[in-house]
């Protein structure tokens, strides 16, 4: 491959390519602004953008594309062009799916309406796009995954626009990296039951079901039913649980969904391939799920795609979701990558942010080891606002000041290369992520706007466990067995990261101590890899039961094999630590490793980074009111505030700091 | 109402930022309002599933498990007085809900038609969705027709809308519309318009170059208003929206144009 990743962005010959880049859409932006525009882009310190390709705006009636002949503004030749002569790297995103706030989501009507195409719900209809959530400015119908059909048009489209792609691939050109496809997962309607039930879909589940148990005996004898062949079994179309016997299917249902999701992706990025695209990376972008039905560790296991981000839109209230997705794409992947990081914001949400809201996330996301990052928009267009330059080519002063000052202070800090050291890793479970998935109702188009509560849609299965199961699969909760473990990581200010339980043993191996909440049933290999990881030498907390079952509640003895009792048992080079609730304080503080550097306040978030003889000491104030706070450390420090107004304090062991509300210190420590 | 392909270009955050609460289209579809203790009460066919009180969570101590008259039912838990708001759901209505609205592609409504159908399933069917207290049948006193039936007498050729709210200085709304033939072509702020038609702030006087300015530059203006936040606050949320506008005239917080008609 030309273009590498790396864990600090992508290389090429040997070049550090860092990803801090910025969305520009050419489609919408007057041709004899291109220039001014990318002047505006340079001139924040953007070495690199990215932009959707979109496939309608492009072929205007079937087989028949405008790259720029009869509207200047889709020469998207003209804008490589461009964008090589100043030196631009870029990342291109041709679909097919984009949204881009586009009418139609950039998919051409025709396809749409293809009734070969289109989706079904669990109950035989069409999946409108508006079926979960609110998708201006017109409803359509969603397409199928599963469908040769649409295949068949992408092949076209790819056909068409890929040679013209190909002609500006690195190192020659300016592109180091396509996307497949964009958020793949149902357009929103991911809950279990949703959709897709088309045929195309049914026969895919079937083609899941024959590679997962080789016979149909074999699935009869899980499913304890009589089915005459493959293509018998019907999908469950909402939450049948009865009895234990019932699990596998459900199970498989909703395990379906992710290899489906997984499928398409990958199907995708090899049809890229195919059509030229050669040479650099293939990445994916997660719209924010890292539970069923997408699967993060396995996407990014695929070889076809190079790494795997998520994008991440969220508000200061909202900082707690923005700093689990970090630590969650710090312990799962390749090169922590948002794709889509919230840069102004799409005209129908309810919250457009202010210029010191941007800098607090963006900050916050670094903060927790955020390596890659593509502000989206960079530039403003149509059906988006709140960024630093408009569409005419002018900078929006107050936005603008920010992305300047972050683009001089990540290259003089290499901020990509600067590394947290966290020793924890907490780990979802996600065979409990599964559960929460299958045990849920009112999977129905619409039912997201009449405003009821979520407990609603829970399902309460009596499968005679031994454990509670709704309880510890809920990881929202702060009192059960895993919100107990974070919030005592966070009451000590241990710095952790997450990942879950499908993540492989090199990954697990890199930390000392891994949490994970278990309970009757999890998958054999799933836990294979946890006991290996303790065999060579790792310290596996878990808790609140011991698996003895699989997924679909047959006998499946890995961990009981091995830990007959709770409480801490030798394994291989490592220990085993099974654990109740109430046991995870004083396990986390026996296991974890105390933080060198603390502060009197738990609302106040700190986290340090070093690189090569630097250290970064982020102070982070999450809350409305402003705040005063002792941070403490090992002797002498010199803290020099490198972010914000100039200042050095220096104390010994103590230092003093005044927060402003949702705001971020950045100060570089000299002992 | 919404044309498929509007435009939304150069939006001020400012002013999106205080619109924003407007684009959750649920609000004026549901019953449960923000902050309520509502009770919700799901059954299918009368045996019940689930019930979830909005602040304690799942309650397994509410009987009967069996409704026979859902509006009954929901009158006598509500009369417990320990809830603001009793629901009384019936899950195969959600179900036909979500049937019947995706039963075909719905291209020929546009998205506010295909919310308001929502609306009409959701309500049309006297025991599917049981609300004690009732559903107003309107949002702070605006319903649908009453808009549609506005815009719909618009002049057919195209024609802007205006909405500024002034306060300390500067504007904290300063919205466009343009419509042509029922439909809302494109959106915009204040920020697209040359700046000294809007310099003088909340004035007769930026009302007239204002209209004036409009017609040169997007369409000739049909509507403008320009009040102070309060006044736009009441005028949202009240139900005697020409009163408030009326009074606030007078006080020097409120100034409108309105097109003659022709």
């Amino acid at each position: 491959m030309v273009v590498q990743v790396t864990e600090t962005g992508l290389s090429l010959a040997g070049q550090e390519i860092p990803v801090y880049s910025g969305s520009i859409h050419y489609w919408r932006l007057e041709r004899d602004r291109w220039s001014q525009i990318l002047d505006c882009v340079q001139g924040l310190g953007f070495g690199m953008i990215e932009t959707y390709i979109p496939w309608a705006v492009h072929e205007i009636t079937p087989g028949s594309f405008d790259w720029g002949t009869l509207d200047a503004r889709k020469d998207v030749e003209a804008f490589l062009c461009l964008c090589e002569e100043r030196g631009l790297r870029l990342l291109v995103r041709p679909g097919p799916l984009i949204n881009a706030e586009l009418t139609d989501f950039g998919f051409p009507a025709w396809v749409l309406l293809d009734p070969a195409v289109q989706a079904r719900t669990a109950q035989g209809t069409l999946h409108l796009n508006t079926a979960w959530g609110f998708h201006p400015p017109h409803q359509f119908p969603v397409p199928s995954y599963a469908s040769e059909a649409f295949y068949t048009y992408i092949d076209e489209w790819f056909a068409a626009v890929c040679p013209i792609l190909a002609r500006h691939l690195a190192p020659a050109g300016c592109i180091v990296g396509v996307q497949s496809d964009n958020e793949t997962c149902y357009l929103f309607h991911d809950r279990a039951y949703a959709t897709d039930y088309s045929e195309a879909s049914l026969a895919l589940y079937r083609t899941f079901l024959r590679q997962r148990y080789h016979s149909i005996e074999e699935l009869n004898r899980v499913y304890q039913h009589v089915y005459g062949a493959f293509d018998d079994v019907e999908p469950p179309r909402d939450c049948e649980v009865q009895q234990r016997a019932d699990m596998a299917r459900h199970v498989d249902w909703v395990a379906y969904k992710e290899y489906h999701i997984r499928q398409a992706v990958v199907r995708i990025a090899h049809m890229l391939r195919e059509h030229g695209l050669q040479g650099v990376p293939i990445f994916h972008d997660v719209a924010f799920q890292f539970r069923t039905p997408l699967d993060i560790a396995r996407m990014e296991q695929e070889p076809a795609l190079d790494w795997v981000g998520m994008n991440l839109y969220r508000n200061k209230e909202s900082y707690r979701g923005a700093v689990q997705s970090i630590r969650y794409l710090a312990g799962t992947t390749r090169l922590p990558f948002v794709p889509e990081f919230g840069c102004g914001i799409w005209s129908h949400h309810p919250v457009t942010p202010t210029p010191d809201e941007q800098e607090f996330i963006t900050l916050l996301a670094l903060m927790y080891g955020l390596k890659a990052l593509n502000f989206y928009m960079l530039v403003e267009r149509d059906r988006w606002q709140g960024c630093p330059i408009t569409r005419h080519g002018t900078f929006r002063p107050a936005y603008a000041a920010f992305y300047k000052q972050l683009l001089s202070f990540a290259q003089r800090y290499q901020l990509w290369s600067m590394q947290r050291k966290p020793e924890v890793l907490v780990l979802l479970n996600f065979d409990l992520g599964r559960y929460a998935a299958l045990a849920s109702s009112l999977h129905f188009a619409h039912v997201d706007l009449f405003g009821l509560p979520r407990a609603l849609f829970q399902v309460d299965l009596d499968l005679d466990l031994r454990w509670d199961i709704a309880r510890e699969a809920d990881d929202r909760r702060y009192d059960n067995w895993l919100g107990t473990a974070m919030q005592r990581l966070e009451k000590r200010q241990i710095d952790y990261n997450i990942a879950d339980t499908h993540v492989d043993l090199s990954r697990l191996s890199r930390y000392p101590l891994v949490v994970v909440p278990t309970v009757d049933f999890m998958d054999a290999a799933d836990q294979q890899r946890l006991l290996a990881y303790a065999e060579q030498g790792g310290q596996l907390v878990l808790g609140p039961g011991l698996p003895y079952l699989d997924p679909a509640l047959s006998p499946c003895e890995v961990l009981q094999k091995v830990v007959a009792e709770p409480g801490g048992t030798a394994v291989g080079a490592g220990y085993i630590w099974w654990v109740s609730q109430e046991q995870v304080p004083a396990i986390v503080d026996a296991l974890a490793s105390p933080s060198t550097c603390w502060c009197d306040d738990l609302q106040v978030l700190l986290v340090q980074q070093t690189n090569r003889g630097h250290t970064l000491l982020f102070v982070a104030n999450p809350t409305p009111l402003r705040r005063e706070t002792v941070i403490h450390f090992l002797g002498t420090q010199r803290l020099q505030r490198v972010w914000g107004e100039a200042c050095v304090l220096s104390g010994e062991e103590r230092i003093v700091v005044d927060l402003e509300p949702y705001t971020v210190q950045i100060w570089e420590m000299f002992a | 109402m919404i044309d498929p392909h509007w435009q939304m270009v150069d939006l001020d955050p400012v002013t999106w930022r205080q619109i924003g609460r407007f684009f959750d289209p649920g609000q004026y579809l549901r019953a449960a309002q923000p902050g309520e203790h509502g009770l919700f009460v799901l059954h299918e066919s009368g045996t019940v599933l689930r019930i979830v009180d909005s602040k304690t969570g799942v309650r397994h101590d509410i009987t009967p498990y069996q409704i026979d008259a859902p509006q009954a039912y929901a009158r006598r838990l509500y009369e417990r007085g320990e809830w603001q708001r009793v629901h009384v759901i019936d899950k195969a209505h959600l179900a036909r809900i979500a049937r019947t609205a995706q039963a075909t592609p719905q291209r020929e409504r546009t998205l506010d038609q295909y919310y308001h159908y929502l609306y009409q399933l959701l309500w049309g069917e006297a025991s599917g969705y049981v609300s004690v207290p009732a559903h107003p049948g309107h949002w702070h006193g605006w319903t649908y027709e009453r808009i549609h039936t506005w815009i719909s007498t618009l002049p057919s050729s195209p024609t802007s809308l205006a909405l500024g709210v002034y306060a300390e200085g500067g504007w904290l709304i300063g919205l466009v519309l343009v419509c042509e033939q029922g439909q809302i072509r494109k959106v915009t702020t204040f920020e697209a318009l040359d700046a000294q038609s809007i310099e003088h702030g909340l004035t007769e006087a930026t009302l007239v170059i204002l209209a004036q300015h409009l017609a040169e530059t997007m369409a000739p203006p049909a509507r403008i208003l320009l009040c102070t936040p309060q006044v736009f606050a009441d005028w949202i949320e009240q139900e005697e929206k020409a009163q408030i506008l009326l009074s606030a005239r007078q006080q020097g917080q409120a100034y409108w144009y309105e097109q003659e008609e022709t």
